[in-house]
């Protein structure tokens, strides 16, 4: 086993996402390449129309945080200060550099400003995202933008995108949510056959993966963790609840799961469990199941009602029976800096213990980040062994 | 109120007044200004007077037609604005690095939470701070109504899609609004009205970018607020208009020299005592990038005519935060009035802690410094005590150094 941070079950699919992202640097087969920042994004469009494609949330560097704050000061949370660093031509990524056009929709208001500054480096299409969730205007509205997003595609292909094409995206991209899905439900086991951080390159692989590539290799390893006998131990299961996680930012994970020896069991985020919370309409016309579908997800706290998003967080808890949540936002996260308290609040009353992070991609605060985690589990595990004690009790009384 | 106004005016036009302190116009600003407070209108709401926070923008038009008085979002942060702060951050605990003014918003609803003013409009275009924070302020039984977000993002992309999503959203806020579909003869009236004292403030300002002295930048500022929500009465805030317009053309036929820095603001400062310290070391503010005089057009069908003004002024960089505008386009307009007015520096002003503003300004700052046109960024808060010596030491020595 190498030092990375999944199992070793996890590595062939590491090293086919690996494999993936030097082909998309290096122009393999020279198709266009596409990038976009948001799971509210759905890449059944680019993939209908052959595009090679990733989610660009590859952040978690103090480097390129500084590289992005050339443009922003420091008022930005750092994932947004991060896209445009790794997007920015002295320095930044050269996975970003190798982006031929990138769509992005108007989330919430730094990415959007982010964009545009973005395209002062490359191409870029924004896009509009209705907030209001149970609106039918507001989904017809979304049904046109992602027109305009197809037709935008196609001209950026030379060819149109057809509807039998989108359709036939939209239910491979079911399978594969439905395959996640699944291996998340393998972690509703006492003793989860998969940890936290293998959930977190799965949804990698999601993101930077041809889905017929993911599906081959995904089948194959969901088999063998399913056959995997529970060897008994009960480690203290947790939901991490918030903003986007980028997919190098693990330290918060690592030291739950490495260092203290926790499980994280689900995420209430974009970048974790969330996006595959739901499976689209397979029939009629695929905009509108594309509309709805998207709109119908789990919701970001950015999304209207907020109510939503708490019912959504709470009931993962209770799904997952979680013995505690962990709520992180970044700083100047607005969507879950400023919401928190009703999130903390909600998760509490549904008798859920929630620690509250304040994150950023700075390394030194790695110490106390620790003390507060192990002194959070110290807690649930005492509480844990209370609730034993009072079953056994109540067993022995009864 | 309006007899007064009417000796003082022709009282101008016999004699041209000197300073700013014999100015009848001013001082019925001032009045007007003072009528539009929260208080006063807080006791009409408590008299059966329909009144929401928010629509006080482009959207005033459809308020107005909805026999509704817009209050300004700025009226929550006038008074009590560290209390609210404070509220804020202990109750709601909204973290420390948003800006003062988010947390004067959700702390003084919070305090605010008895009286008669429960509806809030809100667009989700603006920026995401004031969307959530109005999240927590359903918890204290407010009203709050998104109209969804459509933007613009540049103007060749004004899609007819979106103006019809708009569309649609003007009038599910004025059903909410009067319980029946919005007559929209009465928005059309509404937006002839306001595009009658949009092309007054027009002309107010291309006459005071000669006499940047005469009208300060503090009431420069009512005047810009007041072309967007006319603070609630149009009738009166014509006549405040057309009064200064005719001193300043007074002014404009005897013309003194000019002994002021031109300058152009860019935003808008929160604090009299900047305004003051810019004025007091030579500077004026010739140009101004603030809330902008295009006019509606009254050629379409009214809601559409609503729709197109906010995607263009998106587009534009134009009306601020509060609509998404781009940052990316301001500039052009600062460009414009250094151009127009002969300015010799800019200052470009924004609140602390707000991302939007803070990369405008850094755009900005790239920009001009290519161009060879000096540029001071100022933050402040939206509390009303004075700025620290430090900011009037730095707008003093910018001006200094522009001389
Ligand atoms: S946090 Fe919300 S708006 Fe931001 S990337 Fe995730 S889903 Fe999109
Ligand atoms: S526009 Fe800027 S200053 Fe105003 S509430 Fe939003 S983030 Fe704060």
């Amino acid at each position: 086993m190498t030092n990375s941070v999944f199992s070793a079950d996890l590595l062939p699919i590491h090293a086919l996402i690996e494999a993936e992202q030097q082909a998309f640097i290096a122009d393999e087969g020279g198709r266009k390449r596409a990038g976009y920042f948001c799971a509210y994004t759905p890449p059944e469009i680019l993939n209908a129309a052959g595009l090679r494609h990733a989610r660009l949330f590859k952040a978690g560097s103090p480097e390129i945080v500084s590289q992005g704050e050339r443009y922003t000061q420091s008022v930005f949370c750092d994932f947004s200060k991060s896209c445009i660093g790794a997007f920015d031509k002295e320095g930044g990524d050269p996975f970003y550099h190798a982006v031929d056009k990138l769509y992005t929709f108007h989330t919430c208001a730094s990415m959007k400003r982010a964009a545009e500054v973005i395209e002062q480096f490359v191409p870029t299409t924004l896009l509009n995202l209705p907030r209001l969730r149970n609106e039918a205007a507001s989904r017809d509205f979304f049904r046109s933008e992602i027109l305009h997003y197809r037709d935008d595609v196609a001209e950026l292909v030379g060819r149109a995108v057809t509807d039998s094409e989108v359709s036939a995206q939209i239910a491979l991209y079911n399978k594969v949510r439905r395959l996640l899905r699944d291996f998340s439900e393998l972690r509703k086991r006492p003793n989860p056959p998969l940890t936290g951080l293998d959930f977190l390159e799965l949804v990698r692989g999601f993101y930077y993966l041809p889905p017929a590539t993911l599906l081959t290799a995904y089948e194959k390893l969901y088999q063998k963790l399913a056959r995997t006998h529970d060897d008994g131990s009960r480690p203290i299961r947790l939901m991490i609840s918030g903003s986007i996680m980028a997919d190098g930012d693990r330290r918060l994970v690592e030291l739950i799961e490495r260092e203290i020896g926790a499980r994280v069991v689900v995420e209430d985020h974009c970048t974790g469990y969330r996006p595959f919370a739901h499976t689209l309409r397979e029939d009629g016309d695929p905009f509108a199941a594309l509309a709805d579908g998207y709109l119908d997800q789990a919701p970001c706290a950015r999304m209207k009602p907020l109510d939503d998003s708490l019912d959504f967080s709470t009931g993962l808890a209770e799904e997952y029976g979680v013995d505690g949540v962990i709520y992180v936002y970044l700083k100047f996260c607005a969507c879950y800096g400023v919401s928190k308290l009703e999130f903390l609040d909600r998760l509490t009353a549904s008798g859920v213990p929630v620690l509250e992070i304040s994150s950023d991609y700075s390394v030194s605060d790695i110490g106390q980040l620790k003390t507060r985690v192990e002194a959070f589990l110290e807690v649930l595990q005492g509480q844990r062994d209370d609730r034993i004690e009072t079953n056994s009790k109540e067993h022995v009384h009864g | 109120m309006g007899e007064v106004l009417e000796r003082s005016r022709r009282k101008t036009s016999r004699r041209r007044p000197r300073t700013a302190a014999d100015s009848a116009g001013l001082a019925a600003l001032q009045t007007l200004a003072e009528s539009y407070s929260y208080a006063n209108i807080q006791r009409e709401a408590a008299a059966g007077q329909s009144v929401l926070w928010g629509g006080w923008s482009w959207d005033s038009p459809l308020i107005y037609a909805c026999d509704t008085i817009p209050l300004g979002y700025d009226q929550l942060w006038y008074d009590d604005s560290r209390k609210s702060e404070a509220i804020a951050e202990d109750h709601f605990q909204v973290p420390g690095e948003f800006c003062s003014m988010i947390k004067a918003m959700i702390g003084r609803l919070h305090s605010d939470r008895d009286n008669n003013i429960k509806r809030i409009l809100h667009f989700g275009s603006g920026c995401e701070p004031i969307s959530s924070v109005l999240e927590l302020a359903k918890r204290d039984g407010y009203d709050v109504e998104t109209l969804d977000t459509v933007t613009a993002f540049r103007t060749a992309e004004k899609r007819a899609s979106g103006i019809a999503f708009l569309v649609s959203e003007l009038r599910r806020i004025g059903f909410w609004l009067t319980g029946h579909p919005v007559d929209e003869e009465r928005v059309a009236d509404e937006i002839r009205r306001k595009n009658l004292l949009l092309t007054k403030v027009e002309t107010l300002l291309d006459l005071r970018a000669r006499h940047p002295l005469y009208i300060p930048g503090i009431q420069t500022k009512q005047i810009f607020m007041g072309a967007m929500h006319m603070f609630g009465n149009p009738e009166q805030f014509g006549i405040v208009l057309d009064t200064l317009i005719a001193e300043l053309r007074a002014l404009d036929r005897h013309p003194e020299p000019a002994n002021y820095i031109p300058l152009v603001l860019a935003g808008s400062v929160g604090n009299q005592r900047l305004f003051q310290a810019i004025e007091e070391s030579g500077g004026g503010i010739a140009g101004w990038v603030y809330h902008g005089t295009q006019k509606y057009d009254e050629t379409l069908p009214p809601l559409e005519s609503l729709a197109h003004f906010v995607l263009d002024a998106q587009a534009r960089g134009d009306l601020g935060e509060a609509v998404g505008a781009s940052v990316a386009y301001r500039r052009i307009l600062v460009e414009e009035e250094v151009r127009k007015t002969g300015a010799r520096g800019i200052i470009s002003s924004s609140i602390i802690g707000c991302p939007y503003a803070s990369l405008m300004q850094q755009l900005e700052r790239d920009h001009f410094s290519k161009l060879g046109i000096p540029l001071i960024a100022l933050e402040t808060d939206v509390h009303r005590e004075p700025p620290t010596e430090e900011q009037i030491m730095r707008v003093k020595a910018f001006v200094e150094m522009l001389s």
